[in-house]
């Protein structure tokens, strides 16, 4: 089964058991205000067994957004692009070194410039 | 009038060129806190004994396949205590994993031993009972790999905010201008020495400054930054989301049945209170209020807010000069700060 069809079957039974909730709690309502206790008793065990369904079919689709295989190919493609802004750094951290070795070696010039200099002088 | 004026104070940096300045703040304040969160994650009651449980699930698993530890023969050593290296010098001094390999063996099909490599059990949908209740393996293996989840999510939050806050397109910018000043330097000196005049290319670029072409060089890797952050963060948006709701699922399990106590109360009230009954009525408004309270602290709220507060990053870097946006950016940091916040301040006393 795709992801998206387990996506759309759990839509698809969160939407009905709320439905055979709501109607359980309209019922309810109707029998409270009738004082018919055992109908109330009687719709409060149908709604409780559909809460008890919703929460199964809710936990099956947590456990499937927390597979190992899904995780891994999460950690993995995030990992990714750690490594991307990781790479870009260390990319400006050598420029930044060839340019200071650069700035070096011109200043060793110039003072080795220097002192040809003043021996020709 | 008040937005306006803020609109306008805050207008000039963000259209003044592609850098991450403008959203510098948003990002290292998102970083700091989703590592807060992780960190709170990963400390929580739930987690202080993951490491021994997954080693029984997979002890269990080798057990499965009548197999057992052994020494590798094909490993590193040969399990003998480490010793430093001959030879003049210090080198690094090898540890226990570079004189002993011990590793799970399990039989083939012709019975020789085989190498195993030992995965934790599949957690499947379909095995979860009624009610959602959990098998203690199946706890383990879902909170092992949300440990993986909050660990990714820390270290992407980490490597986005140094790119965005790092120093060093700066530092290179100067570098590239004391590097320019230092060889139009010694071009000079050269010339002098052979009687000849200072090039006229090198005469520009000492006439008109290094600085100019150290902003020059400042500019175009801040660009380079910018847009290697924001495609960084566009391709990571749904992978945060997917890491993110995995995290809050798996808060949601751990406690599920704390979430569910005060709306058992309410329902309980309500189905008590009677036509007229003044007292089940207050009852009711109490439970509500206590369940309100519940929902509102529930701690998979704050790795929901992960991804919430990623994607108001991701639209404020697609447009820079969208005062708005970046507003909505930050009211979703901060509000990721808050809970954050009091979450930490959970994990904390509950360790207490």
């Amino acid at each position: 089964m795709s992801e998206k069809q387990l996506i759309d079957m759990q839509k698809s039974l969160e939407f009905s058991f709320g439905e055979i909730i709501r109607a359980a709690v309209a019922e309810q309502l109707k029998a409270k205000f009738a004082g018919d206790t055992a109908r109330f008793d009687e719709l409060v065990a149908l709604e409780d067994e559909a809460r008890s369904k919703l929460r199964q079919a809710r936990m099956q689709a947590m456990v499937a957004d927390l597979s190992t295989a899904k995780i891994d190919a999460l950690v993995a493609g995030l990992g990714d692009k750690v490594s991307r802004a990781r790479d870009l750094l260390e990319d400006l951290r050598r420029t930044r070194e060839v340019l200071e070795n650069l700035r070096k070696a011109a200043e060793l010039a110039t003072a080795i410039l220097g002192t040809v200099a003043t021996i020709l002088a | 009038m008040k937005h306006l004026i803020l609109a306008g104070a805050f207008a000039l940096p963000l259209v003044s060129g592609c850098t991450t300045e403008p959203v510098r703040p948003v990002i290292k304040t998102f970083a700091d806190t989703v590592q807060q969160a992780v960190s709170a994650g990963n400390s929580s009651f739930t987690s202080s004994d993951l490491d021994a449980r997954v080693a029984a699930v997979l002890r269990q698993e080798l057990a499965k396949q009548r197999g057992l530890y052994f020494l590798d023969p094909e490993g590193a050593g040969i399990c003998e205590p480490a010793i430093p290296p001959p030879g003049p010098g210090v080198a690094a001094a090898p540890g226990f994993d570079d004189v002993c390999t011990v590793r799970p063996f399990a039989p083939g099909p012709d019975g020789t031993p085989v190498a195993v490599d030992l995965i934790l059990p599949p957690v499947r949908p379909s095995e979860i009972g009624p009610d959602g209740a959990l098998t203690d393996t199946q706890r383990t293996v879902l909170e092992f790999n949300a440990r993986r989840a909050l660990t990714a999510l820390g270290e992407y939050a980490a490597a986005i905010s140094d790119l965005a806050t790092s120093t060093e397109p700066q530092g290179v910018a100067d570098a590239a201008s004391a590097a320019v000043t230092a060889i139009g330097t010694a071009a000079s000196a050269a010339a002098k020495i052979g009687g000849k005049p200072v090039p006229r290319d090198v005469q520009t670029v000492i006439s008109t400054g290094s600085t100019l072409l150290g902003d020059l060089v400042g500019e175009a890797l801040e660009a380079r930054r910018y847009a290697l952050l924001t495609e960084i963060v566009r391709k990571a948006d749904p992978l945060v989301a997917d890491l993110s709701r995995a995290s809050a699922d798996w808060f949601y399990i751990a406690q599920h049945e704390v979430l569910a106590a005060p709306y058992t109360a309410l329902r309980g009230a309500l189905r008590d209170s009677q036509p007229g009954d003044v007292a089940g009525m207050i009852a009711v408004q109490q439970a509500e209020a206590a369940a309100r309270r519940s929902e509102a602290g529930a701690d998979w709220r704050v790795f929901w807010q992960v991804a919430v507060a990623h994607h108001a990053i991701l639209e404020s870097l697609e447009e820079p000069a969208d005062f708005d946006r970046l507003m909505a950016a930050n009211s979703r940091i901060h509000a990721l700060v808050k809970s954050t916040k009091a979450f930490v301040a959970a994990v904390e006393a509950a360790k207490e």
